[in-house]
């Protein structure tokens, strides 16, 4: 990459995060989600752009990888978001690979920072895994000089479920289209937070969380922390399907598992754990969990 | 120190190509329309002060110059900087820069007013903002742009 004349960016450079900067733009107004900030799979795009950044930075030629039928993907992803978004922010992220205990590869260690007052709006770490086109499985990791020092973000609690049991209902089937996928026809992080994000809603449907109730009563829910672990790629025209389960009730927060399943082959081929905060739209204070949303969990409750 | 400031860094992604395999027109524009708001941010037109003054800006002509085609993978960047600054009236210029290989991708420039968005009517920047616009200045040949633009 010839990315070697001084450029001059946001004071400080990247906007506060250290790190080589990776992605920089603007959340529109057709971003925003049903909760009016911005929907988190839009998050995720500019995430997938910041690691296809650094490899270009890497010296790796995304021409040459595509044309050898590879994919760059995560097998691990962790987000913690700690601001919200709004329609008209700009942002950027910075990142730098870092050792990991768990990761002989190296971890991408990245922040978002919004530009306006240089919060830092999302802080996620994952590795950069190559999946074969064709199959959409993986054909095994990038290996990435350290480039910084970063502790590893503490993983979420979950039990280990891979295939779906009876508690754990469907919140969410279709079919992959092209905008689902990348340039090869594999599904892409946009693609799988967009997913994601529906059946959160699926899920908060089912446990009696409608809309009216967030309104009626002023109780908030949000993201704020996510694991995303991908066994195999599915491609446009496969079926997916989410199956979701409770896997923790704390003070203020609930831990949600989702499988999301090639319907067709009946394989998981990702999972998402996240972690859902309570909080008085009002004041922004933390708030315990609705009695009648505890008493819904319990019956999708796993682990 | 005055002078462009990087507004824009992504990747070109599938959707935002067309049917001749590269990345179609409307995404140019659509990545100088975010680091234009980017830009907007730094001299202190966020989102929630364009809420508060009801101050905004809008174009009035736009000229773009197309060097190389954008490829989806393709990392890119854009710098911008005001060109002419008064506070009734802005010329703007962008760099897009193809980072795959470090080649110009593309040069444009626009010219803008102040918006009273209550009014709908043609304002002035106010002093504060006018201020912070100011250390954005910078000459025509600082994005790789013609001097003759600003006669235009």
């Amino acid at each position: 990459m010839n990315d070697s004349t001084p450029i001059r960016t946001d004071r400080p450079a990247t906007g506060g995060a250290d790190g080589l900067p990776l992605w920089r733009g603007l959340f529109n107004a057709w971003h925003t989600g049903t909760g009016h900030h911005i929907n988190i799979q839009h998050q995720a795009q500019a995430l997938d752009e910041a690691r296809l950044a650094f490899l270009i930075g890497l010296g790796r030629d995304p021409h040459e990888r595509r044309q050898a039928g590879q994919v760059l993907a995560s097998r691990h992803l962790r987000i913690d978001f700690q601001k919200e978004l709004f329609a008209g922010d700009a942002a950027s992220i910075a990142g730098n690979a870092i050792a990991s205990a768990a990761m002989p590869q190296g971890l991408l260690d990245g922040t978002m920072i919004r530009t306006r007052d240089l919060a830092t709006t999302m802080r996620f770490q994952c590795s950069l895994d190559l999946f074969d086109h064709q199959t959409g499985t993986p054909v095994g990791p990038v290996t990435i000089p350290e480039t910084g020092a970063g502790a590893e973000l503490r993983p979420i609690e979950a039990p280990d479920v891979i295939d779906p049991t009876p508690e754990m209902p469907e919140v969410w089937r279709a079919a992959l289209e092209p905008r689902d996928c990348d340039e090869t026809g594999r599904m892409n992080l946009r693609g799988m937070f967009n997913v994601a994000t529906r059946a959160l809603w699926g899920t908060q449907l089912l446990l009696g969380m409608t809309l009216d109730t967030f309104r009626q009563d002023g109780f908030g829910m949000g993201v704020v922390a996510m694991q995303h672990t991908t066994y195999r790629l599915p491609g446009n025209g496969d079926m997916v399907v989410s199956r979701s389960g409770v896997t923790g009730i704390s003070r203020h927060s609930m831990r949600f598992r989702q499988l999301i399943r090639d319907a067709v082959r009946q394989e998981t081929v990702a999972t998402f754990d996240y972690v859902v905060a309570f909080f008085d739209q009002a004041t922004g204070a933390p708030r315990p969990p609705l009695p009648s949303l505890l008493q819904a969990s319990e019956k999708i409750r796993i682990g | 120190m005055a002078g462009p400031v990087e507004t824009f860094r992504g990747v070109v992604r599938s959707e935002q190509c067309d049917h001749f395999g590269h990345m179609n027109v409307q995404f140019y524009d659509g990545a100088m329309s975010d680091g234009f708001f980017h830009l907007l941010t730094l001299i202190g037109l966020d989102p929630a002060t364009v809420e508060s003054r009801r101050l905004g800006l809008a174009a009035i002509g736009m000229t773009l110059n197309y060097r190389r085609e954008l490829r989806v993978g393709d990392l890119y960047k854009v710098e911008t900087g005001f060109m002419d600054l008064t506070p009734g009236h802005i010329v703007t210029g962008h760099r897009m820069t193809r980072l795959t290989d470090g080649k110009l991708a593309l040069t444009a420039w626009s010219r803008g007013v102040p918006l009273d968005l209550e009014l709908r009517r043609k304002t002035t920047l106010p002093d504060d903002i006018f201020s912070r616009a100011a250390d954005f200045v910078c000459a025509p040949a600082d994005l790789d742009l013609d001097p003759e633009v600003l006669a235009a």
